[in-house]
This record gives C-alpha cells, sequence and structure tokens, in this order.
C-alpha cells in the first residue's frame, strides 16, 4: 500500500450532536442505532405560529428535526470566559470551543509550537441566534412601533414606547452592550479557539453550504502537506433553527412531510433539518506516530470539485459528484474499481429523491458493480442534516468505524432506493463487524448547494499501534489556555454535555428488551450495564417475554435481573414492567377508564398537547365544594384533561376495545366515543352555578356494598350510591345522618371519609334536579359510538338508539355506580388491560377487584408525575403486555444519549463544572399580560393624545358605550333568566375602523413566563445565599414571594373589571414554590366568582389560588387597633442587622423593614417601606412577623407563607419610599403552623391594609440547622463524633423540611441526580451527601481554606466511593450510612483525610428528635 | 426488632405485594404513604389484616382517629408497631 508523507493522522475528536454531548456518546448511539430526531420547542421557533399544513414561505408543515436541547451547554469558567460573557456570546462559538477543547484533550497533546497549529472551521452565513436575537431588537422593535402608530392613530407617544419597552424588555439583557455585539463577529467560530488555546496559524471559517466541514479538513490536509502547520483543528458547527432557515427548505418543498429522515430507502421522502458541532485534531501521519498518538484514522485522500455550469443552482449534478470522488481517490493513489477498494461509504444522503439518486448514481459510476458488498449508510438517519457541520458528523463516525472494526447502522431504510439495486452498495441495517476480506477503509462525501463536492477517503492506521489512548485525557486543553485556571478544575475542560439542569424537559429514555423466554431474557441482562443504558430508546428485538424500564439505572437493572430470575410478572413497581409473556394480543384487550369527582383534582397536563399535536385544553382548576360551587368548572376539568389524554393514547396508537367510566367519567365516556358531535359547543355555554344540586353528603367507606348497606340498614334517607370494589363504596344522604353512619363505622373499624363534593348524583334525592339535564339532552343530537361504551349502571354495552341512550344518561344520574360489577364484566369479556385516563383511583378499585388474576392497571395524569412521563409509562406498560404503542411520540424534544445520563454508566468521566445553558433560539416575543390592552382613550391605559374634542373620537366613544350597555344588559337578563350566557367577545385591539364591543370577559387566561429575565427583581428573593459571582441562578433559589403573587392575582383580576380597584384578597393558598430560575411557565386565570360581580377567582395554575375583591371604590378605614402587645420590650434585633446578618435572605429591593421596634409574647411592631418592588411592601410585613418567630423560639423557628385568610386595603399602593407602621399580632401557634394578623398604618395614622390569618408553616429548625441558615459557608449540619468523624442525623422529619435541606446542599447537576431516586432512596442519598461536603468543608477549613458553601463542592459517587469535585483539592472520604433497623433518626457519618480512626458506632450519641 | 415488627412487615408485604421486598427494605422509619405508596384501598386492606390478626384490640381506625390527613400520610412502620405494642401491653 502507498502510503504518501501526506497521509494526515486524525488525533483527537470532539463533537456536540442531537442526543450526544460528546464524542464518545456520539459513537455509542450510533453504533446503537439511536434516533435523535424531535420536535421542535417554541424556544427555536413556536410551532403555534410556524406550523401549519397550509405550508409555504413563513409555515411549514413539519416540526421534527434534530435539536441539541439541554445538550447546547456551556462551562465557561475552565476558558476563563466570564459566566456574564455567555449569553452576549453567538453561541456556535462557544460550542466549537467545546467541542475543540474535548478533541484536545482527547488527543492528549498538541506540539510545543503553537506558532505551527491552525484552526479551520466551516460555517455558514445563517441567520444564528445571536445575531437573530440582535436584529429582533435593533430593527423589530421599531418596525412593531411604526406598524402600531400606522393603524391605530389615537396611541400616544407613551402608549408607544411602552409598548416598544415591553417589546425589548422580553429580551436578552446582555445584548446590549458593545462588548457583546462584539461576540457575534461570524468568523470568531474559528478565531474564538486561536484566542483561547493560543495558537498562532491561520484561523478562520469557511463557507461551501453542506460541504464546509470537508472543505475545512481539505484546507488542513494542505496546511500540514505544505508544512506551514504541524497540527490543524478542523471541524464545522451549525446552531440554526431560524425560521428563515426553515422556510427555504420548506419553499424547496425539500422537508420530509412525513417527519421521518429515510436516506438510502424506496420511501425517503425528503430531509430534516440539524444541528451540532464537530471537531478533529489532525497531524501529519509520521508525526503523530512518532509521538506515539492515538490514531483513529489516516486521511488518505480528499478530492474536491464545482458542478460547473450544471443544470441548477440548487440540485446536485452526477458529473460534479464523480469528480470529486474519483480526484480523492487519484490523490491517495488506489483504484475505485479494484474488489478490495474500501469496505463502508459514509453517504451525504439527504433523503431527498433526486439528491439520493445522484448520489447513488455518482457512485455507481466510479466504484462499478462488482466485487463484494460495501456497507453503506449515513448518520443522517440519526440526527437529520446538520448542514455545514453535516461533513464532520460523518467523518467522526467513519473514523470510529474504521477505528473499531465496526459497520455502523443507517436507520429507516426498509425497502432500500432502487439505484443501489445491482450496486456492489448494500445498507447496513445493524452494526455488525467489518467484512475481514475487505481493508478498513472507507469515504465520506459532503456536496453543498450551489454544486460544491467533497469526498474523503479515511483507513485504519496500518502500523502497530501504540493503542494506548491517553487513559485519562484530563491536562492537555489547558496548557492551552491563556488564563490561569486552577488545576483541579482541569477535569472540567473535557466535560460534555450531559444531564445539567434538571427540568429541562428532555425525554426519559426507555430501555426495552425482548426474548423468547425469562432465562433468555435473564442472560440478555447479564450484559454490562452500560452497554444495556446504551440500548435504552433502541428498537428491541422480539420475542413475548419483555422487559421495560424507564429511566434505566443501575439500580433499576440491578432490580430487573431479579425479577427476571424469578420470571414472574412485574407490573409498574420502580418503574419496571416484565412478562414471561404478555396479556394482550392486540388493543383491543384495553379499556379506557375515564374517571369522575376526585377529592383532590389536581391534574398534570404540561407538554402532552403540544406532543401530540392537540388543543391544549384551559382548565379552571376548581374543585367542586359545597352547595354546587365549582361543581361545573370540575365537571369541564375532568371531561377535557380526560379527552386530552384519550387523544394522546390515539397518538399513540392505542385504540381500546371498550370504554367506561366512573360516574362523571361514563359521560367523558360518551363524549371520547364520539356520541355527542356538538359537545363541544354545549360545554362552551356551560357556566359556573348553572347545575343546581341537592343538600346531601357523601361518606366513603373502606367496607364493600353490602357492608355498608347493613351498616345503614335503619337509617332512612341514606343510600348506597357507588360500588367501587371490595373495599371501598359510597354513601350519600343528609349530613346529620351520614353523621351517624361516620360515627358506626369508627365503632366497628371501618375507614370512613366525608367527600368534600356535594352534588346528590347517582341518588334518587337527585330526581327532581334533572328535568333540566333532560331538555338540554333532548337538544342534543347524539350518534352511535365509535368505540364500545360500557355502563356501570346498566352493567350493559351502551344502547344505540338515541332515545334509550338519553334515557340512560338520566338513569345513570340517580341510580348507584356499579363500577365493581363493570370491572367484573370487562375483565371477563376478555379486557386485561385498564389504562385510567386523566386524574384518580380506578386503577385502585379495579386492582382490588380483580385481585389475584391476571390483568394489568396503568395510570395516566397522576399528580406526581408530568403527563409525558405518566404516558411513557403507559406506552412501557402496554409494550410489555405485547402492543406496539410508538414512543416516538413521547419525546418533548431532543432525547440525550441515554447512557450519558446515568453517571454509573460512565463512571470514568470527569464531571462537569457549572454548564450554562445556551440559548439558542429567538424567541418570539408576546406582550400578552405584559402590556395591558391598548386603546385610543382607554380608560385603563396611559391617556391618548388625540384629544378628546376629536369629534371621529366622540363618536368611537359613544359607540362604545351603547355596545357596552347592550352587551351587559343582555347578560345579565340571559343570567337571571338561568340561560347560559353567551360567550364572550375576546378582547380585541380597539380601532376607530373596527370598534370592539366592550364588554369585558368572564373569564381570561395567559400563560405567563416566571423568570429573572421577566422578573429580574427576584434575584433579590433568593432563599439560599450563594459565593458571590456563583453563575447558576438555579442554585440560589429565587422564588416569587407570596406577596408577588397576590400582584399578580389582582392584575388579572383587573383584566375582568378595568375601571375597578382591588380592595383585597381572600383564601389564598401558596401551593408550591414558584420558582424563576429555571423559568416556569403556567397559566394565570382569572373568573368571576359564581354569581358575583364583586369576587374574582384567580389561579397561578399549580401554584396559588385566591379570590381577589374588586370595586368601584375603597372602603373606609377602621379605627387602627391599639391594644397593647403583652410583655413589650425592646427589639433585640435592628433592622440593619436582620439583613446584614442574614436573619432575612431578601436583598435590598425586597429589604422593606426600616425599624423593629417593640417585642412582645404575642406579636411584634415596626416601620416598613414602600419599595418600588412588586409585593416588597406586604412581603416585608410579612418579614417582621416571620422575625417575631425566630426571636420568639429556639425551634423549627424558620417559616414561609403558605396562605393568608384575607387582605384588605383602604387606599390606594402607597407611594415608594413612604414608611408605614406595622403591627403583627399572633393568633395561633403550633407545631406545625404559626397564624398571625396585620395591620399597616400611614404617615396620618390612619389603617391602609389590613391582613387577617397571615399562615406560615414552620420548617424542622435546630440548632445546627440555624447555624448553617446564617452562614451556610461556615457552617455545618454534621457535628463531631470522636476519630475524625462527624455525623448528621436526619432532624427534619417532614418532606417540605427535607426539600429545604436538600436545595441548601446539592447544587443543579446533583439535584438532577437526586431527582431520579425514589423517595426512601433520596433520605438516604441525602444524608450521605451531606455527610460528605461536611466532612470535606471541615477538612478543608481545618487545611486554611476560607469559607465554602455546599454548593460548591460536587459530590459523585462509584461503587460507593465518594468523589469530590470543585475548585479545591479534596482529600478522600469515607461514609458510614444508618443500617436500615437503626432505631431512631437514620444518621450519616463522614470522615475525610487519611487520619481518622475507625467509625465508633456505640459512642454515638443518638441526636435525634424521634 | 421486635416479634410485632416482624409480624407488621408480614402484613405490610402482603398488602403491597411481595414484589416490593425485591426492591426495598422495610425499616420503622418506612412510611406508609411516602414511601410504600400506599393508597386508600391497600389501607383498607390493611385495616382488615391488622384486625384479623390482632383482634378488636387494634384499630387502625381509632391510631389515626386523632390525626389530620398530612399526619396520617406520614405514619411510619415503627409508629404503627408502637401503637400495637402498647394496646397489646394495655390489655
Amino acid at each position: 500500500m502507498a502510503e504518501s508523507t501526506a497521509d494526515v493522522a486524525i488525533v483527537g475528536m470532539g463533537a456536540v450532536f442531537p442526543g450526544a454531548g460528546d464524542a464518545p456518546s456520539f459513537w455509542r448511539n450510533i453504533r446503537s442505532g439511536h434516533d435523535a430526531i424531535g420536535e421542535v420547542s417554541p424556544d427555536r421557533w413556536d410551532p403555534a405560529v410556524y406550523c401549519s399544513p397550509e405550508a409555504g414561505a413563513d409555515r411549514f408543515y413539519t416540526t421534527r428535526g434534530g435539536f441539541l436541547g439541554d445538550l447546547a451547554s456551556f462551562d465557561p469558567a475552565p476558558f476563563g470566559i466570564m459566566p456574564n460573557a455567555v449569553e452576549g456570546t453567538e453561541p456556535d462559538q462557544l460550542l466549537m470551543l467545546r467541542s475543540a477543547a474535548e478533541a484536545l484533550a482527547d488527543a492528549g497533546d498538541l506540539p510545543a509550537d503553537r506558532e505551527r497549529v491552525g484552526v479551520i472551521i466551516g460555517r455558514g452565513g445563517y441567520l444564528t441566534p445571536g445575531v437573530s436575537r440582535l436584529d429582533t431588537q435593533v430593527r423589530t422593535a421599531h418596525q412593531l412601533t411604526s406598524a402600531l402608530t400606522d393603524i391605530v392613530p389615537g396611541l400616544s407617544v407613551s402608549q408607544v414606547t411602552a409598548v416598544r419597552e415591553a417589546f425589548a424588555a422580553q429580551l436578552s439583557s446582555g445584548s446590549g452592550s458593545d462588548d457583546t455585539a462584539i461576540g457575534l463577529v461570524p468568523n470568531f467560530a474559528a478565531s474564538r479557539l486561536a484566542n483561547r488555546f493560543d495558537l498562532r496559524g491561520p484561523a478562520y471559517t469557511v463557507d461551501a453550504a453542506c460541504a464546509s466541514s470537508l472543505i475545512a479538513v481539505d484546507h488542513a490536509v494542505r496546511e500540514l502537506a505544505t508544512g506551514r502547520c504541524d497540527a490543524v483543528l478542523a471541524g464545522g458547527v451549525h446552531t440554526c433553527h431560524h425560521p428563515t432557515l426553515w422556510s427555504v427548505f420548506t419553499r424547496l418543498k425539500a422537508l420530509s412531510p412525513a417527519g421521518v429522515i429515510r436516506p438510502l430507502s424506496a420511501g425517503a421522502d425528503g430531509t430534516l433539518l440539524s444541528e451540532g458541532t464537530g471537531a478533529v485534531l489532525l497531524k501529519r501521519l509520521d508525526d503523530a506516530r512518532a509521538a506515539g498518538d492515538r490514531i483513529y484514522a489516516v486521511i488518505r485522500g480528499v478530492g474536491i470539485s464545482s458542478d460547473g455550469r450544471g443544470a441548477s443552482m440548487m440540485s446536485p449534478a452526477l458529473e460534479g459528484q464523480e469528480l470529486a470522488i474519483r480526484r480523492a481517490w487519484a490523490s491517495a493513489g488506489l483504484d475505485p474499481l479494484a474488489p478490495d477498494a474500501l469496505g463502508l461509504v459514509e453517504a451525504h444522503g439527504t433523503a431527498t429523491r433526486v439528491g439520493d439518486r445522484t448520489e447513488l448514481t455518482a457512485l455507481g459510476q466510479v466504484f462499478g458493480d462488482s466485487g463484494p458488498s460495501i456497507g453503506i449508510g449515513t448518520v443522517k438517519s440519526m440526527i437529520g442534516h446538520a448542514m455545514p457541520a453535516a461533513g464532520i458528523a460523518g467523518l467522526i463516525k467513519t473514523a470510529y468505524a474504521v477505528h473499531e472494526g465496526v459497520l455502523p447502522p443507517t436507520l429507516h431504510v426498509g425497502e432500500p432506493n432502487p439505484a443501489l439495486a445491482g450496486s456492489r452498495f448494500a445498507p447496513v441495517t445493524s452494526a455488525r463487524e467489518w467484512d475481514a476480506s475487505l481493508p478498513r477503509r472507507a469515504t465520506v462525501s459532503a456536496f453543498g448547494f450551489g454544486g460544491i463536492n467533497a469526498h474523503v477517503i479515511l483507513e485504519a492506521d496500518a502500523s502497530p499501534s501504540p493503542s494506548a489512548a491517553p487513559a485519562t485525557p484530563a491536562t492537555p486543553a489547558l496548557k492551552f489556555a491563556k488564563t490561569a485556571v486552577p488545576a483541579t478544575e482541569t477535569a472540567n475542560i473535557a466535560a460534555g454535555g450531559d444531564a445539567i439542569t434538571p427540568g429541562g424537559g428532555s425525554a426519559e429514555p426507555v430501555l426495552r428488551l425482548a426474548a423468547d423466554s425469562p432465562a433468555e431474557m435473564a442472560a440478555l441482562l447479564d450484559a454490562p450495564d452500560d452497554e444495556l443504558l446504551a440500548r435504552a430508546g433502541t428498537e428491541p428485538g422480539d420475542g413475548p417475554c419483555r422487559l421495560a424500564i424507564v429511566g434505566p439505572d443501575t439500580r433499576k437493572l440491578k432490580l430487573s435481573r431479579k425479577v427476571a430470575r424469578r420470571g414472574t410478572p412485574w407490573r409498574g413497581r420502580s418503574d419496571l414492567w416484565f412478562t414471561p409473556s404478555g396479556l394482550l394480543q392486540d388493543s383491543s384487550q384495553v379499556a379506557f377508564l375515564f374517571p369522575g369527582f376526585e377529592p383532590e383534582f389536581a391534574p398534570r397536563i404540561e407538554g402532552v398537547a403540544s406532543a401530540f399535536g392537540l388543543e391544549e385544553p384551559a382548565l379552571h382548576r376548581a374543585t367542586a365544594g359545597t352547595e354546587g360551587d365549582g361543581v361545573v368548572e370540575q365537571g369541564l376539568d375532568v371531561i377535557a384533561v380526560s379527552r386530552l389524554y384519550a387523544g394522546a393514547l390515539a397518538g399513540m396508537g392505542i385504540t381500546p376495545g371498550a370504554l367506561a367510566g366512573h360516574s362523571l367519567g361514563e359521560w367523558t365516556a360518551m363524549v371520547a366515543a364520539g356520541i355527542y358531535p356538538d359537545i363541544d359547543d354545549f360545554m362552551a355555554t356551560l357556566r359556573p352555578g348553572m347545575v343546581e344540586v341537592p343538600d346531601v353528603v357523601y361518606l366513603a367507606l373502606g367496607a364493600s356494598a353490602s357492608r355498608a348497606a347493613e351498616l345503614a340498614d335503619d337509617l332512612d334517607g341514606v343510600v348506597l350510591t357507588h360500588d367501587n370494589c371490595p373495599r371501598q363504596s359510597v354513601v350519600c344522604g343528609p349530613s346529620s345522618l351520614i353523621e351517624e353512619a361516620a360515627e358506626r363505622c369508627r365503632e366497628a373499624g371501618i375507614l370512613a371519609q366525608v367527600l368534600p363534593f356535594r352534588t346528590g348524583f347517582h341518588s334518587p334525592v337527585f330526581a327532581p334536579f334533572t328535568p333540566p339535564i333532560r331538555e338540554s339532552l333532548q337538544a342534543l343530537e347524539v350518534q352511535p359510538p365509535r368505540v364500545p361504551i360500557w355502563s356501570a349502571t346498566s352493567l350493559a354495552e351502551f344502547p344505540r338508539d338515541p332515545d334509550d341512550m338519553r334515557d340512560l344518561v338520566l338513569r345513570h344520574l340517580v341510580e348507584p355506580v356499579r363500577f365493581r360489577q363493570l370491572t367484573e364484566m370487562l375483565h371477563g369479556s376478555g379486557i386485561r388491560a385498564f389504562v385510567q385516563v386523566g386524574p384518580g383511583s380506578l386503577t385502585g378499585f379495579a386492582d382490588d377487584t380483580l385481585s389475584g388474576q391476571d390483568f394489568l392497571t396503568v395510570s395516566t395524569a397522576t399528580p406526581k408525575k408530568d403527563g409525558l412521563a405518566q404516558l411513557r409509562r403507559a406506552a412501557a406498560a402496554l409494550w410489555a403486555e405485547g402492543l406496539s404503542p410508538r414512543f416516538d411520540r413521547l419525546k418533548a424534544g431532543a432525547a440525550p444519549a441515554a447512557p450519558a445520563a446515568s453517571s454509573a454508566a460512565a463512571p470514568s468521566r470527569p464531571v462537569s463544572g457549572k454548564p450554562v445553558r445556551l440559548r439558542l433560539g429567538d424567541p418570539f416575543v408576546r406582550l400578552e399580560g405584559v402590556v395591558p390592552p391598548l386603546a385610543p382613550g382607554d380608560g385603563g391605559g396611559p391617556v391618548p393624545a388625540v384629544p378628546s374634542s376629536d369629534p371621529l373620537y366622540a363618536e368611537l366613544n359613544a359607540l362604545l358605550a351603547e355596545t357596552s350597555s347592550a352587551a351587559s344588559d343582555v347578560v345579565s337578563a340571559l343570567r337571571s333568566s338561568g340561560a347560559p350566557a353567551p360567550a364572550p367577545a375576546p378582547p380585541a385591539l380597539a380601532s376607530p375602523s373596527a370598534p370592539a364591543p366592550a364588554a369585558p370577559p368572564r373569564a381570561v387566561g395567559a400563560e405567563r413566563e416566571f423568570s429573572l429575565r421577566t422578573m429580574p427583581d427576584i434575584a433579590d428573593h433568593c432563599i439560599f445565599p450563594q459565593p458571590d459571582g456563583w453563575p447558576d441562578d438555579t442554585d440560589r433559589f429565587p422564588v416569587v414571594p407570596a406577596t408577588t403573587l397576590l400582584e399578580i392575582m389582582g392584575d388579572a383580576a383587573l383584566e375582568l373589571a378595568p375601571g375597578k380597584v382591588v380592595t383585597g384578597f381572600e383564601q389564598v393558598r401558596a401551593l408550591r414554590w414558584l420558582a424563576v430560575a429555571p423559568a416556569t411557565r403556567t397559566v394565570v386565570r382569572a373568573a368571576w366568582a359564581p354569581g358575583s360581580s364583586d369576587r374574582v377567582r384567580v389561579a397561578i395554575e399549580g401554584y396559588a389560588t385566591g379570590y381577589v375583591r374588586v370595586a368601584d371604590s375603597y372602603p373606609a378605614a377602621p379605627a387602627p387597633d391599639t391594644r397593647p402587645l403583652s410583655a413589650p420590650r425592646p427589639a433585640p434585633v435592628n433592622s440593619r442587622q436582620l439583613y446584614d446578618d442574614v436573619w432575612m435572605f431578601h436583598g435590598p429591593k425586597f429589604a422593606g423593614v426600616s425599624d423593629i421596634a417593640i417585642l412582645g409574647d404575642d406579636g411584634i411592631t415596626g416601620t416598613v417601606l414602600a419599595l418600588p418592588a412588586r409585593g416588597a411592601l406586604l412581603d416585608s410585613a410579612g418579614q417582621l412577623i416571620g422575625h417575631w418567630m425566630q426571636v420568639s423560639r429556639t425551634v423549627d423557628q424558620t417559616v414561609l407563607p403558605t396562605g393568608i385568610g384575607a387582605v384588605r386595603f383602604f387606599g390606594p399602593q402607597p407611594p415608594a419610599g413612604q414608611a408605614l407602621g406595622c403591627t403583627a399580632r399572633i393568633t395561633e401557634l403550633t407545631d406545625t403552623e404559626m397564624t398571625g394578623d396585620i395591620e399597616l398604618t400611614g404617615p396620618d395614622g390612619r389603617v391602609w391594609c389590613r391582613i387577617d390569618g397571615w399562615t406560615t408553616r414552620r420548617f424542622a429548625t435546630d440548632d445546627a440547622i440555624w447555624a448553617v441558615k446564617f452562614h451556610p459557608e461556615t457552617n455545618t449540619l454534621s457535628l463531631p463524633a470522636g476519630e475524625g468523624w462527624h455525623v448528621v442525623h436526619e432532624n427534619w422529619p417532614d418532606t417540605a423540611s427535607r426539600d429545604l435541606m436538600m436545595r441548601r446542599y446539592l447544587n443543579a447537576a446533583e439535584r438532577a441526580d437526586y431527582d431520579r431516586l425514589n423517595p426512601l432512596q433520596q433520605r438516604r442519598w441525602l444524608l450521605g451527601r451531606i455527610a460528605v461536603k461536611d466532612a470535606t468543608r471541615r477538612y478543608l477549613w481545618e487545611h486554611g481554606t476560607g469559607p465554602v458553601y455546599p454548593c460548591e463542592l460536587t459530590v459523585t459517587e462509584t461503587d460507593g466511593n465518594f468523589q469530590i469535585h470543585g475548585p479545591f483539592r479534596a482529600p478522600p472520604v469515607t461514609v458510614t450510612l444508618s443500617p436500615p433497623d437503626h432505631p431512631g433518626r437514620p444518621y450519616a457519618a463522614a470522615a475525610a483525610g487519611d487520619s481518622h480512626g475507625a467509625f465508633d458506632v456505640d459512642a454515638l450519641q443518638l441526636k435525634g428528635r424521634s | 426488632m421486635s416479634a410485632v415488627f416482624d409480624e407488621v412487615v408480614k402484613i405490610v408485604t402482603e398488602v403491597v405485594g411481595e414484589d416490593f421486598l425485591l426492591d426495598e427494605q422495610i425499616t420503622p422509619e418506612t412510611s406508609f404513604n411516602e414511601d410504600l405508596g400506599l393508597e386508600s384501598i391497600e389501607f383498607v386492606e390493611l385495616s382488615e389484616k391488622l384486625q384479623e390478626f390482632y383482634g378488636e384490640r387494634v384499630s387502625l381506625v381509632e391510631f389515626i382517629a386523632g390525626k389530620d390527613l398530612d399526619g396520617m400520610m406520614a405514619i411510619t412502620v415503627g409508629e404503627l408497631v408502637t401503637y400495637i405494642e402498647s394496646q397489646l401491653a394495655s390489655v
């Protein structure tokens, strides 16, 4: 074999492509056939705006492509880049830097002479994210306001300015400065590498469209051949999913309408756009061998050509491609027609019809048609088309292939392209070893628009390989970084982009395995963990014995081995499903069960609608209570959520054989079966309070229906309404009799619970209330069901005659629900899988009823998991039992490299430092809810410039007033007659040419982003202090104060009641933390309370609910409460100390307590300042009452608000800077809660605001917790236990307190690990981490390191050994956890360094509180 | 551990299924709701089985009567064992 001195070696590689944060993950994905195609996320372009079957220049017909998702991250510290510079830098430069660093680290060494190292990067001239954002900011903002002024002449300058400012505020804050604007220069993708690694050879980008990467490689080879460079970093980068690029491809009709990229297939119908970056380090072969480098592949030849005067600039030309290929083979001195010419072709393979045909024809003409079969494939089948970076993706893949002697698979070929018939090429459908009769030689092609063609020949290195790949690719890159970085951070340089922040929405992988028998399955599971984990997300084999694991990890694999060895079915615990032979032949054995009213109704639907292209239902989130309050709202929600999930299950290919419902769910079943074609119109007319119900109470009994009947036998008026299962039934009756029934249950030792709703459904007492319902039903058209429905009333299939159907619906309202019998019937009819569609407890009923028989129950929409996570479990369960649900529909975005997600899978990988998620999009700016709707003369908005004397304007005003009063007359007339009010028109931008009806809506709802970008003030409301400059905001836990939520509720209410003022709030409940980093998106919904004109119910969905009082003016102030506090004394802490000494965590914008005057046994007084930050004033009052607790109790003195009984305002919000007197009185103090009242008075002594029932939760606090609260950087939760050991006890008995400890101690990467565990594991895991961090910190303190916050250390564990990562020289740490049978609270003990003794468990003084 | 603990573990295992033991160990700190994921129907089963074994002296209903919902949710195996032991001792 002739080797020329121009041969070039690939000695290092780095990559970030969809599904893979580094080159090894990329190769693992390729070898295992991982399909990384996903759905576009709205931060790239919003499908709601751009996706439409009516595709055109600005509407696209597919949403699928290759996306980096959370993998698009960058850790600035090791490169000496300031974290705040990341935001303003074009992301592709940083991803390129990351890949180049990986390649350098991988290579292990560079020639010492940096004068002779070059950088050549393929990069296109697309509208990249940074440039796009700048364009939006400097141009679109003006375009918007100019258009506004043109079409709405009445707008004032201040109104328009407000819009432009609101628009600008939605954009990034970082792109404004001159410094960062420089960060957008396109060639910096190459220059930044030269700068950071101090390289002095040529550094530039090249643009040759899709051939860019390989053209860059060609340049690099020439630089090496001429001797000008001794090493070159070559690569390509592309991070542009801008709508303009999608527009071009849509107009070319080049994208796959099916949303599947199928290169080399007869069924190929187009390409899919992708992104990513890759880099290789190239050296002359002789140099590489002399240096003992690990050589992945040798570049034997490169051929470049242009099409010349081809047919079209946009279509490929046969002759041009052929010329490039022939030139490459000629330059290598090799004969392409030789039988042993090569073993693998990495095709360009865009999967467009003409592209694939042209390429295959050109290959056929060069390589002929005789000789052994040559494998062909393309990585585009897995990641899509990464444009300028496509060539480097193919090159990296092919280099690994020749290095390892593996022919990697290509996906979605099915029936091969006819052009392959008779050729030497055969698609590789599964990974296999290289054909031993063929050399390990392969080619890579890339062809670009405009007719630029490139072809590269790679070969395995024939010389005795020093195979010794650098064992730990840790040291090199830093030698080239200009900025000094502490040596311990070296490891970060090669950090891949694996799992960074939690909550990023990336899909959990699902591992599926199939075998012929449990024994065979057990054998399959004998494979090493990382091999098995790498199979997650890939297609399983075939066989009746199936295993599915959602979110596989080492622990679940261990469990699965036990389960497979046992050989009996395992259905769902630990997200594992196993069956020796499936229960289901087809989906006709599946029943959908629709739940009815539930005492606790908290549906989770996030992600479901968008993943399945369904309409997101607008939920009321009300719960049914007494007197029919909320019945309609919850009823509509129950139906809407179930319909959404039924649609999603249909999208997954699950077509049930039967539908059934529990109570109201039977109606959902009818709706889902298509019985009511007009149901949406009908439901839109339903309004709160429209359904009248009797006043009776339900009692759920933990006993059978017959036992219930026995108990209530002589209680006349108590009737059985539900026979749910052998262990649950429900009775209903007047409250006095139900009390008696409950008492009898207590005596008989039967669990019983009064249910919160009072509808009277399913009992004879409802009979008088049915006539209006009968009327409605008569008016509704009915059709036969599409899927059989089974009734729990008649215990038979639903009738098909319309009148019989209506009769059955009415019977259902007054007869008991016989769900137990229904379940048995369904099972008897052959149903084996019961899928609960929506939140409820029906799976529990079925489990109890069918106990001991063979069946599967699976639930959707439980509150514990998000919607897609639920559906993923349902899919896993149904697949295990024999069905074929579509897992590909369950991806919210790009799926990450499955194996990299588990630290156990790749123990040697260095841990990433603090990666910053890069913003790769230019999100669509939405001003809804940010700027009040504009109208000239809008009383709520700024005053318009057009004088009201303008005759046109006066006419318009008169018209609006008339319309408004007419509309409200109609509404009130309708309401009083009991008829449904007409659906309100949406608020419109009023303009003279199209006057909108002025009646305000009855309900509004809009999604809002809660983030540091939209609410920058919250940066001063972070619960956990971190060191200065700490880059990860999520570790500080910035949360929206409850009082700021009040302001948001007030805003929402005023949208319904324009011109009114908020006079107070009632029954406010804060459900959970609303954190702004990472950003939270949720819907803020407001609706008038049933029948009310001054009370609006507002829900910040999932986070807070409450009522807002509105009125025309404020009520008169009451006399101040002048009762003295008991045992008054001077406050021990002054207001400066309050913040300086961190009694309160609040920053300046929320630090409003300006004086603390008197402390009493029952309250506290002081002064609070009105600060401009929204919610700051009342929050300061809350701080004062919280401070009373801090100085009045010595245990559990940490309090945070959970609810407010009522707030009353007696005047407008005081101006900023005004001081108000504040008196807080404690009304109730229990072990778990503190409640108080607060009064705020203005400078005139008048009461401005009163808060009743300010309720706070007490969090577990002991001396150690208290000390750590003040100074986490110098205190530990662990206490010395002798012999160098430190012990921490779990002195936080409740989940909420544990959550605070967790957030105090774990950083983002660790929280992601924690979230993957089940609660039992979490507790021990957390204790261990705390002990390790505390022991390490104490060791560091003893060895002269200054303050260290827990989050500054990242702890990982491999086989019981803990590693500590951080900017310190960490000691070895030994850990002991309390044994499972340890009496008292669990503990963990840790010792750092080498000089500790043995842990003496007997000497341990139990400090637990139990 | 005590005989009562062993018996309670046995009964709990019957309720949640022996599957559980393959995956996790039941300890006095194991909570019925959070760790075992016991649903209301299973609570009823637990109650029945306890009465079956210990007779009228042991009533889950009585045990939880004084607790609110949060309190009920937080009950651990150890607390139930302590209650049963006190009931048995008081006779």
